[in-house]
């Protein structure tokens, strides 16, 4: 069974709240170690803080407005967690049930190291595992110190 | 070209676009009182479309002027106070800032007096957080920046402008491109987007101090 862009973002939720920066890099991790070959998955590109899908931002804002997740309100300069909503829980733990084992697995696996890690480390994870997608980033010198 | 979306009407606030095109080539944008800024805006619909700034730049400067001189006369203020241009402006105070990329391009600025200005070699903000925006800028005078990095540059100077500013400013922040495609305002993808990337580089540079100072 083929996974939906917003189911991944509720399973990567599902094992921990993570910040808009955050999720996106564990996102891309995961298609970056599914050898860039995960079916109607995002699509990654070399963006001004290092990979992004544009795509994600539009899902996170449907999801939303469906009230399947939450932001705490916060200040603009703050990047808070999203969390899921009680009705956010019953679809991930549904679509868990029935998703590719493996694929949870590895995804969770990833969304568990990369909640551990600060900004600069993500970054820097993130960067030396896929220098291709940091040429366009405004900190890649900063962060490959 | 970017700005906040907070539209400041005495001690209300309220959310709206400041920044608008006025063809398919120029965007403007303002600030001051909404009163003058909504004269301005309805005159600009008699302005020959799609003509450059160059040719536009007095015509623009009459209708401001008229418009302010309009308020003026309607206001009941405005013989109680002393024949001093200064003090009869400050009654409808705005500023105005337009900007094209083709033919040429430049940003035009227009002062409540109708006079305007070419902007040069140099960033232009106006409104309440300009001071904060000059001073974050400032270091940036004379450099070349591409689209997307100027854009990120605009989204950071006006979302810390809006984190110190005691009145008058607001989020979201709007930014649009002119470029040789026409004029576009970003979508919320693409704010998104910036947003992070200001964030990252902001991060960045905390990271930078904190570090070598330890």
């Amino acid at each position: 069974m083929t996974i939906s862009k917003k189911e991944w973002i509720l399973l990567a939720l599902r094992k921990a709240p993570l910040d808009r920066i955050h999720l996106m890099k564990a996102l891309f991790l995961v298609w970056k170690r599914s050898g860039k070959n995960i079916p109607e998955y995002f699509d990654f590109v070399p963006y001004l803080y290092g990979p992004c899908s544009f795509e994600v931002y539009s899902v996170l804002d449907n999801l939303l407005s469906q009230g399947l997740i939450i932001q705490p309100s916060h200040s603009p300069q703050r990047s808070i967690g999203y969390y899921l909503t009680k009705q956010g829980r019953i679809e991930a733990e549904s679509v868990a049930n029935t998703a590719d084992l493996s694929k949870i697995e590895m995804l969770e696996l990833v969304v568990e190291k990369v909640s551990q890690l600060g900004f600069h480390e993500l970054l820097k994870e993130v960067y030396s595992e896929a220098p291709e997608f940091a040429v366009n980033s405004l900190v890649r010198e900063v962060i490959r110190k | 070209m970017g700005s906040d979306r907070q539209i400041t009407s005495g001690m209300v606030r309220s959310t709206g676009q400041k920044i608008q095109s006025l063809n398919e080539r120029c965007l403007w944008a303002a600030s001051g009182e909404p009163a003058l800024i909504q004269r301005v805006e309805e005159r600009m619909g008699t302005l020959p479309p799609n003509a450059p700034l160059v040719n536009l730049r007095d015509q623009i400067g009459q209708i401001v002027k008229q418009c302010i001189t309009e308020l003026l006369q309607l206001d009941f203020r405005t013989p109680f106070i002393p024949q001093d241009p200064n003090q009869l402006l400050q009654l409808h105070p705005g500023d105005f800032v337009f900007a094209e990329f083709s033919p040429k391009p430049c940003v035009l600025h227009i002062t409540a007096f109708g006079t305007p200005e070419w902007i040069k070699d140099r960033p232009f903000a106006s409104g309440n957080g300009d001071l904060f925006a000059y001073a974050l800028l400032q270091k940036y005078q004379r450099k070349s920046l591409n689209l997307e990095r100027a854009s990120v540059l605009a989204y950071k100077v006006i979302e810390e402008a809006i984190e110190v500013g005691a009145y008058g400013l607001g989020p979201p922040v709007d930014i649009w491109h002119l470029n040789t495609d026409g004029v576009k305002c970003l979508d919320s993808s693409q704010i998104a987007g910036i947003e992070d990337s200001v964030r990252t580089l902001r991060e960045a540079e905390i990271n930078l101090l904190v570090n070598k100072s330890e």
